[in-house]
Order: C-alpha cells, then sequence, then structure tokens
C-alpha cells in the first residue's frame, strides 16, 4: 500500500489532537516521564510528582484518553509488569504481571476508542514479535497478533485505521538478557499494519541493516521520522523518514553523524520539525520533515525530546529538563529535578 | 521439549573488527571451548544420575531414595551453573538455559503440568518453560517449606510421573548438548572466524556476570536486596544450593580468565600488554571468591534476614562486572553491546 502525504496528514493532525482531546478540556500542559531515583528506586509520575513506585524500571507512559489523571505505564525491555498510575496524586493504581513467555518492550498505544491498549511485545518462545491487544483495564490480552518482525519497540498511529511499527530488528531472549542475539543477522523493518485484522499493509527497510529502527514521530505534514541505533559503526545517519512512500536517510553531514555516535535516545515532532536527542554524542538535534538538519545543541546525556505548542522540550538523564527555541535550539529555560529520567516525555 | 527451529538459526555477530595486538583471539577462544567441553560433559554425566536416581525413587518411595534424587539434582545444578558461566556455541544456539533452567518456576503450573501428564510420554508442549526443567524439578522434590512431606505427595503416580519427565527432560538436552559441543569444538577456526568467536564470547561472559548480581540474586521485579527480600528472590532457595550454584559460576568464571593448565590464559595473554590490568582482574576474582566463601551454604534465608551480609559479595561482583565490561573489553577491542546503560 502506498501511503500519500494526504493520509499522512491527516494522521499527523490527528496525533497532534489526541492528547488535547483526552484532557477534554484546555489545561496547562503536563509533562510524563518514567525514571529513578536514588539506588533504583524506580518511579513514574509528572515532572514535579514522580512519585508512583515501580516494581521495576519503566520506560514510556501512555496517558488513558477515557480517564483523564491517568497513564499506563510500559516495563522496560526486557519488561514483565503494566502498571496504571494517578500522576495527580502520584500513586500506583494497578500492577499487571505479563503472561508467560512474554516480554514488554517498553511502548504501547491506545485503540482509538481507548478501549483498549495496543502492546508491542516478545514470545520468547519463539523469538517473534507480537503485538498485544489488551482490555485497557484489566490488560487482560484479548487478541494477539504479529508485529510482522523481530524486536518491535514504538507503535503509533498512523490514521484511524493504521499503525506504524519500528522492528528494530535485534533478537533478544530471556535466558540472555539484553545480549543482542543477531548482531549478524539484523532485520530492522518500519511496517504498517491494518490495525482491523492485524494485516501486513506495507512495509519497508534501510539499505544498512546494522541501524535498528526504533522510536516514531509524525510532523504536521505527514512525514515518519525514526530514529535509529547504530549496532555497526558510530558515524551513520541516525534519522530516517518516510515521505511521499520512499523511507531513507535524511541528509546527514559526515561530522554530524560522527558527533551522533551511533545512538538516538526518542523522537518528537512539532510542526514540520523532528527533534532527536543522541545521549551518546551528549547532542541534541532538530531536523525538518525534508530531512535536513536545522539546529544542533550540545547537552549532556539528553534522552527525553517532546513537544509544547510553541517550544521543545528535551530531558537530561541527571533530571535537567530544558525548554528550547524551535529553529534555533536555544535554551529558553532550564531547571533540575531530583530525578533520572528514562528515555521518554510524555505531554498530556 | 521441542527445540525451535526459528532460533537456531540465529547466530551471534562480530561487533567491532578491531584486534588488539598480542592477544591471539582464535587461541582464546579454542582454550574456552575447551574448557567449557569438560564442564558439558559433567553435567551430561550428572544429569544421567539424576534421571535415574528420581526413576529410583520412583520405583521405591523411601527417604534414601529422596536423598539420593536430592543430592544428583544439586550435582546437576552445579555443573549447569558451571556450564551458564559462557552459554556460547551449541548453549546458545539451542537455548540450553530455555529448556533447562527457566527461573523462576511457577509452582501453580508445575502443579497443573503434573494433573496433565501422560505416563511415558513427552511433556506437553502446552506446558511452559516456567514449569519445567531443573527449577521444576526441585520444587517436586524440595516443595515450598515442607520438604519432608514431598515423599509423601510423591506417592501421587503423576507427581511422580511428572519428576521422572523432568529429569529425563534435562538429561536429554544435556546429551544432545554434549553431542553438539563436541563437534562445535573441533571445528577449526580461521583469525576472522576466531576473532568473532571471542568477542561474543566476551559479550556472553559480560552477561554472565551480569546476571550473577541482577538474576541470580534479584528476581526481576522484586524488591532490591536491601529493601525487603525474601528467600524466594534467590535462584535455589528451596534446595538451599543459592551458594552452591553461584560459587560454580564464578568459579568457572574465574578458571575462564586464570586457569592456564593447558595453555596461556586469558590474563596471562593481557598482561603481555596490559600487565596492570591483568593483575587488577586476578585480585578483584580473589576477593569476589572470599566474599562468597564468607555466606553460610544456605545463602538464601541468610540474606533475606540479613541483607547487608550480602552486599559486599554484590559490590565485588559489581566492581568484576565492571572491570570486565570497560576496561577489559576496551583492551581487548571488544564492543560491548548490551550494557545497562544502552537505552532502548
Amino acid at each position: 500500500m502506498r501511503i500519500s502525504r494526504r493520509q499522512l496528514l491527516g494522521a499527523g493532525l490527528t496525533l497532534a489532537t489526541l492528547p488535547l482531546l483526552a484532557a477534554g478540556r484546555q489545561r496547562q500542559p503536563i509533562v510524563l516521564s518514567a525514571g529513578w531515583d536514588g539506588d533504583e528506586q524506580w518511579c513514574a509520575g509528572t515532572l514535579e510528582r514522580a512519585s508512583a513506585p515501580l516494581p521495576a524500571r519503566g520506560h514510556v507512559l501512555v496517558p488513558d484518553p477515557q480517564r483523564y489523571g491517568e497513564a499506563i505505564v510500559v516495563a522496560r525491555r526486557p519488561g514483565y509488569y503494566l502498571a496504571r498510575i494517578d500522576w495527580r496524586r502520584g500513586k500506583l493504581l494497578k500492577q499487571f504481571a505479563l503472561e508467560d513467555e512474554r516480554n514488554l518492550v517498553g511502548h504501547a498505544v491506545f485503540s482509538q476508542d481507548g478501549r483498549y491498549l495496543i502492546t508491542a511485545e516478545t514470545d520468547e518462545n519463539t523469538g517473534a514479535g507480537r503485538l498485544a491487544i489488551r482490555d485497557a483495564r484489566s490488560f487482560k490480552r484479548l487478541e494477539d497478533r504479529p508485529s510482522h518482525g523481530v524486536g518491535p519497540h514504538e507503535i503509533l498511529w498512523l490514521n484511524s485505521h493504521t499503525l506504524v511499527v519500528a522492528n528494530g530488528g535485534i533478537l533478544t531472549l530471556p535466558e540472555t538478557g539484553r545480549y543482542k542475539r543477531n548482531i549478524d543477522r539484523m532485520d530492522p523493518s518500519l511496517v504498517l499494519i491494518d490495525s482491523r485484522d492485524g494485516g501486513l499493509l506495507q512495509e519497508y527497510r534501510l539499505p544498512d541493516s546494522k541501524l535498528s529502527i526504533r522510536h516514531l514521530a509524525v510532523t504536521a505534514d505527514g512525514t515518519v521520522g525514526t530514529a535509529l541505533q547504530n549496532e555497526g559503526s558510530n558515524s551513520s545517519p541516525m534519522l530516517a523518514i518516510l515521505r511521499d512512500g520512499q523511507f531513507a536517510y535524511a541528509s546527514t553531514p559526515p561530522e554530524l553523524a560522527q558527533a551522533m555516535r551511533g545512538y538516538a535516545a526518542s523522537l518528537a515532532a512539532l510542526g514540520n520539525r523532528f527533534l532527536m536527542p543522541c545521549p551518546t554524542g551528549n547532542l541534541l538535534t532538530e531536523w525538518s520533515s525534508e530531512g535536513q538538519a536545522t539546529a544542533q545543541l550540545s547537552l549532556p546525556r539528553v534522552f527525553g525530546a517532546a513537544a509544547l505548542p510553541d517550544r521543545w522540550l528535551a530531558s537530561g538523564e541527571q533530571g535537567e529538563l530544558w525548554q528550547l527555541v524551535p529553529g534555533k535550539l536555544t535554551v529558553q529555560a532550564s531547571q533540575r529535578y531530583p530525578h533520572h529520567w528514562d528515555n521518554h516525555l510524555t505531554v498530556v | 521439549m521441542l527445540l525451535r527451529p526459528a532460533l537456531i538459526a540465529f547466530a551471534c555477530g562480530s561487533l567491532l573488527n578491531v584486534h588488539a595486538e598480542g592477544l591471539d583471539a582464535t587461541a582464546v577462544v579454542k582454550g574456552w571451548q575447551s574448557q567449557q567441553l569438560g564442564r558439558v560433559q559433567t553435567l551430561q554425566a550428572s544429569s544421567l544420575v539424576l534421571k535415574d536416581s528420581v526413576d529410583a525413587l520412583c520405583k521405591r518411595l523411601g527417604n534414601s531414595e529422596i536423598r539420593a534424587a536430592r543430592q544428583a539434582w544439586l550435582q546437576t545444578y552445579v555443573a549447569w551453573r558451571a556450564v551458564e558461566a559462557l552459554p556460547m556455541g551449541p548453549a546458545l544456539s539451542r537455548r540450553t538455559a530455555w529448556q533447562i533452567d527457566a527461573w523462576p518456576v511457577k509452582p501453580q503450573k508445575v502443579e497443573e503440568a503434573v494433573r496433565l501428564v501422560e505416563r511415558d510420554a513427552p511433556i506437553a508442549d502446552s506446558v511452559g518453560a516456567n514449569a519445567q526443567g531443573l527449577p521444576a524439578l526441585e520444587y517436586l522434590l524440595w516443595g515450598d517449606d515442607r520438604a519432608s512431606a514431598q515423599l509423601g505427595r510423591l506417592h501421587f503416580r503423576q507427581r511422580c510421573q511428572y519428576a521422572q519427565a523432568l529429569a529425563a527432560d534435562v538429561a536429554t538436552e544435556a546429551q544432545s548438548l554434549q553431542q553438539d559441543w563436541q563437534g562445535y569444538s573441533s571445528t577449526a577456526l580461521d583469525a576472522d572466524a576466531g576473532r568473532q568467536a571471542f568477542e561474543e564470547a566476551v559479550n556472553l561472559i559480560a552477561g554472565s556476570v551480569e546476571a550473577l548480581r541482577d538474576k541470580k540474586v534479584g528476581r526481576l521485579g522484586s524488591p532490591k536486596l536491601t529493601q525487603k527480600p525474601t528467600r524466594q528472590i534467590f535462584d535455589a532457595w528451596r534446595s538451599h544450593g543459592t551458594h552452591a550454584g553461584m560459587a560454580a559460576t564464578l568459579n568457572a568464571l574465574e578458571q575462564l580468565f586464570l586457569d592456564n593448565r593447558q595453555a596461556p590464559s586469558f590474563v596471562d595473554r593481557l598482561a603481555v600488554e596490559k600487565p596492570l590490568l591483568a593483575q587488577h582482574l586476578r585480585e578483584e576474582f580473589a576477593i569476589a571468591r572470599e566474599h562468597l566463601a564468607k555466606l553460610p551454604a544456605d545463602m538464601a534465608a541468610s540474606a533475606a534476614a540479613k541483607p547487608a551480609s550480602v552486599q559486599p559479595f554484590l559490590d565485588s561482583i559489581k566492581k568484576l562486572q565492571g572491570i570486565i565490561e570497560l576496561q577489559v573489553a576496551d583492551a581487548v577491542g571488544v564492543t560491548i553491546g548490551f550494557k545497562d546503560s544502552d537505552g532502548d
């Protein structure tokens, strides 16, 4: 299936408005994140009140579109729990132990109607990537579908019936923890899936199979950005874009490729720009949706990225939160919180 | 248990083709393969004893028979822990750990499997990995709290049949592993293949050290040791085999680095260019061994009662992990591909 820019544009607008619809009325944006305090005291919540305790390291927080004030925490890969938290009160409301022989990879999305949670998982028996359709309240698995690849990571809605999934292509299995078992046979792919039946609509690959496709964002003009992680060299493009049906690397000058050091931690979109942190290179990068580098800023161990209506947010592993001007990446404000943030920021 | 063919095809990959001078990677790997072959043979032999012991137990349910079966279980468990220190080659591709040591065991799943088992039939695929292997057999032989009551429970015919099926399954896997390992370790490696195997092995060793500290001591998702530990978060707590298992893995790791009875050890080779690092590694292994030796045999109960008692050992393993992942890997030009600082 060929996705037109017009379709993608519609999808991008849908995605951009979802958090506001979830809130139900105009509110000040709230930023959520998982993180940890001190010696591995895992927690999640708002920046000011990250006090909902977690049993193990969380990765992404997904706001419940039907229950303002609540969010789902997905365990970091290989993860074995889902949690529902009340981020206003800093409380853990529910903890769910994943079924046997499955692990979570840190990401999930709600269904369009908010009744189901779609989790990206790995089948520990076969190593295959799976998408589980779960009851959003009980987390019980109702349906189980292929992710059409190995090592699925982030999932996004592209339009009302199309999911885009980043299959990282790296096989990990429980007996060897985070050890990457197939580096010489990696098969990363970006796939579009029909959410109605789980069928594969389209799949895309990059020329270099050592570039693991991990994180996703969609700009206002409908371009899908994918943040990459390199299992080979440390001097390759770290952003690839799906635009007009073509999946290709962003235009990356060699010195910038070198500076990104082979690892992008997350991706956010604002208007027609992407923000991509590269913590190994201590570098925050901004890109146009056409794949041109527009700005860079050195920031220490910068992992998280998010967009407010008029500015970027970026978070550092040591608890920093920076507000930045789009187009320039100059720092408007910065603050340091007493938490270590995980890779992702979520704006409610 | 059936193998998963889709996974067998996967192999580990070369991470970085930087050859550290002064270290013959192929020779190191061949030495490690040779060491591991001996450990695999020990596992195979002990698993056969275990199978025979459980068969004998189910023929005559007596105290001496269950004692013999438990002893055989402990020997097999310790033998496996030594193999697990470097799960390279066939141990990785066969997923031996998944087949015989999926952990933690789920007792309710074992009880379900007991009800479903059929005499002399293979264990059904529907029985999950967490109801199979050595941990499941440990549960049947020792139970959760009343070890002395397990003999009576094994009078239930299907319970004993399932114990026999588990022991047979472990023996079958150990036998197949040994056969595959003989072919694997006798295969000649050219310089490139040797280098690739070396890089994989260093990564696997780093993973073993990490597992020793994290997985074997604190179950995933459980509170950390310094909070409210219970004996259940420790590997082999039912059989009081935690300490023996840790010692087996640590000893195997130490030998992988230091044993020079057949040929110069890894550390001997490392010392040519990095004498201080080599000495540091020797010292840290000795420190870890000393800390472990101070812990009691029933380490799980002891640590649950007094968490601080385990901390020096954990700290020493953490230090070893850091040295291997950072200094040693750097010295031999290997990239550790899965450090915890790796993002997602």
